[in-house]
């Protein structure tokens, strides 16, 4: 009777990743098939070769630094790419802004007559305005003056939190 | 993955970049000689070693489960080593279209024969591409066949072949080479 090989089984025997039936099937097989057995024998010893061949090759002394010192210096890049970010200028802009705006708003309800130049006359009645409404109305300045701080604190903590970020977005 | 590496592993994950320094030192090996066994340059393997490891402190926040780090690094080498052959290989016909060389042999012919270590290396240079990242997958990472499939996007049952087809090649050239 002509036997059949199962050479195709014995990496997977070799490697630890048959079933139990069929190890018992390549074991039964290879205690008859010297063919068979032979393979078996030159993987396993292809095997420590291979681990003779690891163990004996060298990685550059400078390696660890190399890496080291490529990521220090990426890691110095984001920083400065996120410092100078487009969303950063552009939060950094608006925060400018609407800050320049209060302060122009404050002095023009209290030194209007400073300020009593032609486009920004408009602000001087709208600034009384909001000055009687404020005033007249109990608790509204200090609600006002609660809810603006806290504002304030919470865009500064925004700020803080998109200044310190150092996302990367790395492909794999 | 053992107790020590799992913290390690951990740790580096929450930015601890000593923890990561620790990881460097322990794989640097694997990835090099990975990275070498698919390029057969040691320049070219010490700059995918560290393009590797770059990506993997990056993304490291990424990475689901501590216990998959090594074949996850796996998958970086191995993602890294195919751009390059590409590259190597689009550069060849490019070369061959201006007429600069005369045939285009086997991508594996190619490779330059330098600073070969053992014949074993000489060997695994010349298999294909697919045959020798499965070997070194296994035999220098020791990856499971599943997690090998899972970072070629292939069957488990084509790594099972592809690796026996492999193995019976490299034993084929290194015989021929006197091993």
């Amino acid at each position: 009777m002509m036997m059949e090989h199962i050479d195709y089984l014995l990496s997977a025997y070799l490697d630890g990743e048959l079933s139990q039936r069929e190890k018992v099937v390549v074991e039964r097989h290879m205690a008859d098939c010297g063919e068979c057995h032979g393979l078996y024998q030159e993987f396993v010893q292809m095997r420590e070769e291979w681990q003779q061949a690891y163990d004996t090759f060298s990685v550059p002394d400078a390696l660890t630094f190399r890496i080291l010192t490529a990521i220090e210096q990426k890691e110095a890049e984001v920083a400065t790419r996120t410092f100078f970010s487009n969303e950063v200028l552009r939060w950094g802009a608006i925060s400018g802004i609407l800050l320049l705006l209060m302060v122009h708003v404050a002095l023009v309800s209290v030194f209007h007559f400073v300020l009593s130049f032609h486009p920004l006359n408009f602000l001087i009645p709208l600034s009384r305005g909001v000055y009687t409404v404020v005033t007249s109305v109990p608790y509204v300045s200090s609600v006002l003056l609660v809810v603006s701080v806290s504002f304030m604190l919470l865009s500064g903590w925004c700020l803080r939190r998109l200044l310190s970020s150092k996302k990367v977005e790395v492909m794999l | 993955v053992e107790h020590g590496l799992h913290d390690l592993i951990v740790k580096a994950k929450e930015g601890d970049k000593r923890a990561f320094t620790i990881l460097v030192e322990r794989y640097k090996k694997q990835v090099f000689y990975q990275a070498y066994g698919m390029l057969n340059d040691t320049q070219e393997a010490e700059d995918v070693a560290q393009e590797a490891f770059i990506k993997a402190y990056f993304s490291l926040k990424q990475l689901k489960s501590p216990y998959a780090f090594v074949s996850w690094l796996n998958r970086i080498v191995y993602h890294l080593c195919q751009d390059r052959l590409k590259k190597r290989k689009q550069e060849v016909i490019i070369r061959w279209q201006e007429g600069q060389i005369c045939h285009v042999n086997d991508s594996a012919d190619l490779i330059e024969q330098k600073q070969l270590q053992l014949d074993l290396n000489q060997a695994l240079a010349a298999l294909t591409p697919e045959h020798r990242a499965v070997l070194l997958m296994r035999e220098i990472q020791g990856l499971t066949y599943h997690e090998i499939a899972e970072i070629l996007g292939v069957p488990e049952g084509t790594v099972k072949s592809r690796i026996h087809k492999a193995r019976l090649a490299l034993r084929n050239r290194w015989q021929n080479e006197g091993g």
